[in-house]
Parts: C-alpha cells; structure tokens; sequence
C-alpha cells in the first residue's frame, strides 16, 4: 500500500480513515468501508488472501446480525414471530452494520500493519527517540529467536516426560513453570554475549544515535497529505451538519440531503485513494512500455525488415 | 584462490603489546593468565593455541578493554603504543574488531542490514557514510541477497558473516576472533575461513584468532601461541609450533593437521608435514586395520520411516530402513539440513511419522500409534535443554526421585568412572560448567531414564581434539555397557575414530551403511583430515594412529 510514500504520509492516512471508520455506523457507510478495504486487500495482497478475509468475515457479520434478531426487538417493522420473539427488520440491518464495521476495521487494521511493515512505526519515531527505538527493534530479533528456543526446550523436555499437554492439572502447571524459569536463566546467560557483543561496537558510547536511513519527502507526499486532509474535511462537514447520523430504531431514518452524498463521496474517494493509486500506476507502467517497444521497433524497422 | 603468497608482509611498529601480564579472576586462586609477554606487527595473523582453561578467551577480552572481565590485571597491553584502558572507548569499540563464537547471540538486530549499521550508528557517523560502508561490505562479501532475510531464517554460516560484516563496518585495525567456527557446520567454516585468509592476504588485516580447529589454517599463519595454564609456552612460526608440540608430545599435538603426525611416523620433524612426501617416502608407511565390532542383537528398527514437519511439502526423510544393535556406536553423517536431526527426533517421537513404524525393544510406533520410547535417551545440540534447576545435585536428584531412584542408587551412578569427574562440579549451577562437563552431566541425566538407546545430536560441535578425543572415550566406554547409540556428525574423523558403523543420507534417504573404513575408503570427496593428505593411490589409513612404519612396496 503506497510503498512510495513516506511512512509519515501512509501513518496520517491510515489514521484517518480508521478514526473515521470508527465513528460511523451507517448502513452506507460501514458496507463501504469493508468493500473499499476489501478491494484495496486485493489490489495490494492478491484476490486469494480476499477470499480467506470474506470466510472470517462473513460469519462475524452473520452472526452480529443473528444475535442483534434474535435479542434486540425495538424495531417496527415485523416480518416474522418466533417463539413469542418479535424478529424485526430494523435489528437485523442494525447488526449487520455493526458486523460490517468491526469486520471492515479488521481488515483496514490488517492494511495498516502490513502497509509499514515489520519495523514501520519504529522506522517513523527513530529519529525522535532513537534509544527505545532500537531497543524495541531488538525485540523484532529476540522475540522469535526465544519463541524458536522455547520450542526447542519444550520438545527435549517431553522426552524427559515433562511435558504441558498431559497429566494432572499440577503436574502441567508444574512442568510449565520448570520450564519458563529454566528457559529464563539460559536466556540470561545468553544475553551476557549480547551484551558483551553491542558493547564492543560501541553501544552506549555516543550520545546521539545517527539517523539512518534517512527517508526524504517527496512531492508525491505533499499532495496525498492535501487530499487526504481534504477528503476528510468533506467528511466532518458533512458528520457536524448532521447528514450522517442514522437512527435505527423505531425506525430507520436517514437524512437524504446532498450534503450527505457529498459526504459519502468523499469517504469513498479517501478510501480508494491507494487502490486508485496502484490501479494508475500499473495503467500507466503499461503505457510506457507500450509506447517503448513502439518507438523501438520504428527505430530498428529497416534493421528487422 | 590467487595463486600469489600475501602481498603485505607484517611489518613495522607492532600494533599491539603485551609485557608481563597477569590477571586474576574474583575469589580464584589461581591466575587466569601469568606473564604473558607478546606482541603483534600490523597485518600478522596469529593463532591461539590451548586448551580449556589456558586463557585465551581471557586474553582476547583483555586486549579487548570495553569487555574485559573483572579481576584483577597487573601488567600492560598497549595498542599503538598508548596502555589499553587509557584509549578513548570510541577508539576501542572502532578499531578492535571481536568476534564470539556463538552465531545467534552475538546479533541484535533483526537483519543484517540493520545490524551492519548498528555500530556505525553508535559512534555517531553520519548517515551517508553508514549507508556507503554497508553497501561496500555487502558487496565484499557477496550479502546482497540476504540483506533484509529475518535473521532466524539465515544459516549459521550466513549469521557468522554477518557478524563479521558487521565488525568491519567501523574499519578496525585489529581483528579478536574467539573460535568463530565452533558453531558452524564444515561448508560455512571453510567458506568463513577464505573470507578472513583474504582479508588478511588483501586488506592487510591483523588478525588474532582462537580456532578450537586450526586444522585448515594452521601453516598459513604468520605466527603461533601456545598457552598452557595461563602461561605462554611457546611463541613462533607455525613450523617451529609443529616441531616443538612433536618433540615435547604436547597433548595440542592431536590439534595439527594430520601431515604433521604422519610424517612424524616416518621420523620426519611434524614441520614436514605442510607438503606432501614423495610418493617412495610414502609407501614406506603401513596401517593396521580398525578395530572390528561385531553386531550384537538388534535394539532398534526402522522400516520405511517417512518423517517431515507439517506445512512442508516434501518429506524430509523418504522410506528410511535402520537397524541398530545393543553396544554399537551409528554415526549418522550428511550435509547441514539433510535431515539427520530429524531422524533423531522422529526416534525420539517429537517428528510425527508420515508413514513406515520404528520399533524399539518391543515398543513399537507409527503414524496411527506414534509413542514417545521410555528407553530412549535424546540429547539434543544444545545440552543445556535438559536443565532446570539451580544447582546440578538438585537437578538429577529431583529427576531421578520421579523415575525411582534412591539416593544410593545416584551415588552409585556417579561413582562409576565415566561419572566421576561430575562429583567436583556436583553442587555448581550447570550453567557455570564448562563445554565438556555439560555434555557428561546431560549424559547423567538421561542415564535416569535407564534407557537402552541414546541418540545424540552433534555431540562433538564446537569441541576441540582433546575435549573430542575424552567424548569418543565415554561414548565408546557405554557402549561396551551395552548402550546402542545413535550420533548425528559433521566431522568425519570422529565418525572414523568412534563409529561402529557409518550411515550417510542424503536427499532423504539413509544410504546403506558400513563399517568406516569400507565407508571412507570408497569416497573420493567426503574423506577424513589423513586421508586428504595422502595421494589418492596412497590412502591406506584413516586416522594417524592406524599409520606405522612398514614394509613397503618400493
């Protein structure tokens, strides 16, 4: 998502589209949202990982919908009595919102973490605080070297016949604490290397970390902070004139004003800002070698003719 | 490999000095080093030679001053002339170079990129050099692929060079190396011992280096220490070094490359065996055979053993057949990730098996009935996963109180010879004892379990000769006992010395095995250190111990 913008211009929109996410629960909205973040999953991850966030997805929502039926009986519009238990309309939309909301900031939280990587945040507060940041990094490091460890333990110890997955409740609970604490000790004796090791480079030595590497601001960056920041002034003006609200119960109102279209226009632009922007540069990466290969074969004509 | 010698010869004012050093460590009697006298010309490489407990670490680490142990050090180290404790510490980070032995703790960061950058980022440089410097050493040695890997995913051999890149970032003058190789499987080491013989040979590097191996490099040093105790023994050329071990029998002797003891049968001082003799020489030498082992009755069975770990697609190990008999030594060789842990797990029981059974003792396991084998013991790469509790007493007390053992039937374990040496060590912490003593204290444990197999995972990674030599005694010891064991190796002279029998796999299958030297004799690349030194027509032993002087052919 937007690799070629800084991480501070990807943080701001992330941001605000998630702020905004949260703050809606519009039978419009809320749809649009998770299909925007689904089209931009596909976009940037592949049709594939679409289809495995839908099977979690769906149920979720499929639920929501079912418990709010089921417990929820404010609406006015009736279409079916079950058991006594009045099943109304408004309910039903109720929960399938609510369900499209969670499950769509599931999948924009998803975006987000993918979108800055591994160490993303970090890369964006080196600069300011660089000593926990690097600590922070190392724990990218350890913490699935420990994991791998732990794992390794685990295994030699069941061959002892210590093991957390059989025997009584205190015999688990136990073995599980031999085991935690020995992995802890090792891990002690281990991180006097590392410490002797960061030492003899110099760790602690400086006053001030340099910065590095250096990630420069583009003008491509300037304009998606403007657009962004555009976009979502439609939106709040849009939120503060009241043409978002929604009530579902007793009955569903929704103000029809065009002030409010303007408003969903513009959280849907926000939303497909990236999509477009991939969908714009493969159009135009295509462009370019079509009108390259053009231009070589007009160059070469006589030499192939 | 340039066919020219080192184009810089180690010339000039010596980079480092040490007069009359001596250092004691807190609460020992006796000092880890005693006036030790030495220096080192700028572009020399100078091996450390001693066993454990001679001071070589120490040595490193005091030369080393931002992490030397605490004791107490009389005597001086001066560095370009000015004593090391008195250099400003960003010289002493940046210009010393110290490499540790252990690949995976030595790193923090979570790729080589960022760790190449870690200490130029602590002195403070700025970001363009730091940027230049990483893609010059990259380039250098080749990294370009794996920059942005996640570390666990690299190979030992990767992370070793990683640290070294790392290390080289700062442009140091000096480079401390504490057995660098000892994790690594044979490949990487070779490969990581080129890439430090160039930048001795090209960048004129001075480089001082602690190899429990010395094997390969051993005649292509300028100079050689020996430390014995703490105390230098001998300082000289690596001829020189190879006469003196010969002639005074040092127990280091076992350290040199096998020329040296197969010239020293034929009476030649050990200094000639850096080249080959002429074949007339040669034939002059006559071996005696291996001892045979005859096969007892079978304790272990696998039939068609198929094992992989679950979300790869191909097995690693693909219709696997093994017997194994009571009192025989297996050793299971075969390149790094071919699969010999995964044979040992899958006896163990912590591989599921995709198909085929193993049946020890009468236990029998499947893929429909997988058991964990009571009476198996596994020792796993690293020893110290056996371990959990402060002291070793109450470890193996505790542990052997939940298998039924009384406190008589413990001593008597330990008064056994091969346990004995376990009885000064009893009350320590098993992670204060040394290399050799965690590997016979894990032994002890897994001797509670009363088991009728051992399976042991690179036993011999990481020790020296001596610290080899005692292992193969203790494995050997067991097994006239009765133990069948089962070794995973990477070091063919151990396989020769010890093993019973030798199995090599490869691309998931178990080749049929043989005796060694049936074994050995029949390869033309895969070969032990004696057998890489005689010509091919000439291979007549295996280990130098078989080799005495003979009739000849003429």
């Amino acid at each position: 998502m937007l690799h070629r913008c800084h991480p501070v211009t990807r943080l701001c929109w992330f941001l605000q589209v998630l702020v905004l996410g949260m703050l809606f629960c519009h039978p419009v909205l809320s749809p649009m949202a998770l299909a925007a973040g689904l089209i931009c999953q596909g976009a940037a991850l592949g049709a594939r990982s679409c289809r495995t966030t839908l099977g979690f997805g769906l149920p979720v929502i499929l639920l929501m919908g079912g418990l709010n039926l089921f417990f929820n009986s404010r609406g006015n519009t009736v279409f079916l009595y079950l058991n006594d238990i009045p099943l109304t309309l408004e309910s039903l939309i109720y929960g399938v919102t609510a369900g499209c909301m969670a499950v769509g900031m599931a999948v924009w939280l998803m975006l987000f973490a993918k979108s800055l990587g591994r160490s993303g945040l970090l890369d964006l507060f080196g600069g300011i605080l660089p000593g926990i940041t690097m600590i922070l990094t190392m724990l990218l490091r350890f913490l699935p070297l420990y994991r791998k460890r732990m794992k390794g333990r685990m295994d030699t110890q069941r061959t002892l016949g210590r093991t957390t997955q059989e025997g009584s409740l205190t015999r688990r609970f136990q073995d599980g604490g031999r085991l935690l604490s020995s992995q802890f000790s090792a891990s002690l004796e281990q991180s006097i290397t590392t410490a002797d090791s960061m030492t003899a480079r110099g760790y602690g030595l400086g006053k001030r970390l340099s910065r590095w590497p250096v990630e420069k601001l583009h003008l491509r960056d300037g304009v998606m902070l403007a657009a962004t920041l555009l976009f979502t002034a439609g939106v709040v003006w849009a939120w503060l004139a009241g043409t978002l609200d929604c009530r579902f119960f007793p009955e569903i109102t929704v103000p029809g004003s065009p002030l409010f279209w303007g408003g969903a226009g513009c959280y849907l632009l926000l939303l497909l800002l990236p999509a477009f922007w991939t969908a714009g540069e493969k159009a135009r990466r295509r462009l370019v070698l079509r009108r390259w290969n053009q231009s070589w074969k007009e160059a070469n004509a006589h030499d192939i003719l | 490999m340039t066919s020219s010698e080192h184009t810089y010869s180690p010339s000039g004012e010596p980079l480092v000095t040490i007069r009359n050093l001596t250092f004691r460590y807190p609460d020992v009697s006796r000092p880890a080093l005693q006036d030790v006298t030495a220096s080192f010309r700028p572009g020399e490489l100078v091996l450390l030679l001693g066993g454990t407990g001679s001071g070589k670490t120490t040595l490193l680490k005091l030369i080393k001053h931002l992490i030397a142990p605490f004791g107490t050090r009389t005597g001086e180290i001066t560095f370009r002339g000015t004593e090391v404790s008195r250099l400003p510490k960003k010289q002493l980070a940046g210009e010393m170079g110290y490499l540790f032995q252990h690949t995976q703790d030595q790193l923090c960061m979570p790729t080589p990129l960022e760790e190449m950058a870690f200490g130029l980022r602590q002195l403070g440089v700025e970001p363009a050099a730091i940027s230049r410097r990483c893609g010059e050493l990259s380039c250098y040695f080749g990294m370009e692929h794996w920059l942005d890997t996640p570390m666990e995913r690299l190979s030992g051999g990767q992370r070793q060079l990683t640290a070294l890149a790392s290390v080289l970032a700062a442009d140091p003058s000096l480079l401390l190396l504490d057995e660098p190789t000892a994790q690594l499987d044979p490949v990487h080491s070779r490969s990581f011992l080129e890439q430090l013989l160039r930048l001795h040979r090209e960048n004129n590097m001075t480089v001082l280096a602690v190899l429990h191996q010395p094997e390969s490099i051993f005649f292509r040093a300028d100079r050689i220490l020996v430390l014995e105790q703490g105390k230098l023994l001998f300082s000289g050329t690596p001829r020189d070094t190879a006469d003196f071990l010969g002639e005074t029998k040092h127990p280091l002797f076992s350290a040199l490359p096998a020329g040296c003891r197969a010239v020293q049968t034929l009476g030649y001082p050990p200094s000639r065996g850096e080249r080959l003799l002429p074949a007339s020489d040669l034939s002059r030498l006559s071996a005696k055979p291996l001892d045979p082992h005859p096969a007892g009755a079978p304790v272990l069975r696998l039939k068609q053993v198929t094992a992989g770990y679950p979300g790869r697609i191909r097995p690693v190990l693909r219709e696997v057949d093994m017997t194994l008999s009571a009192g025989e030594i297996f050793v299971l060789l075969g390149a790094n990730g071919c699969g010999k842990t995964t044979l040992l797990k899958a006896v163990a029981g912590l591989v599921p098996l995709l198909s085929g059974s193993i049946r020890l003792e009468g236990e029998k396991s499947t893929l429909w009935r997988p058991t964990a084998f009571a009476q198996a013991g596994y020792l796993p790469q690293d020893p110290m996963e056996l371990f959990d509790a402060d002291r070793l007493e109450e470890d193996l007390t505790a542990y052997g109180k939940t298998r039924g053992w009384t406190r008589d039937e413990l001593e008597g374990l330990l008064n056994q010879p091969l346990f004995s040496p376990l009885k000064e060590v009893w009350t320590q912490n098993p992670l204060d004892l040394s290399g050799g003593q965690r590997q016979l204290a894990a032994l002890a444990k897994l001797m509670l379990k009363r088991p009728k197999l051992l399976l042991l995972d690179e036993p011999a990674k990481g020790l020296d000769a001596a610290a080899s030599a005692r292992l193969g005694e203790r494995l050997t010891q067991l097994s006239r006992q009765g133990m069948a064991i089962l070794i995973s190796c990477h070091d063919p002279d151990f396989a020769a010395r010890h093993g019973h029998r030798c199995g090599f796999l490869f691309h998931g299958q178990l080749l049929p095995p043989q005796p060694p030297e049936t074994f050995f004799a029949g390869n033309r690349f895969y070969l032990t250190s004696l057998q890489q030194y005689l010509p091919a027509k000439q291979r007549i032993a295996l280990l130098p111990e078989q080799l005495n002087v003979g009739e000849g052919e003429g």
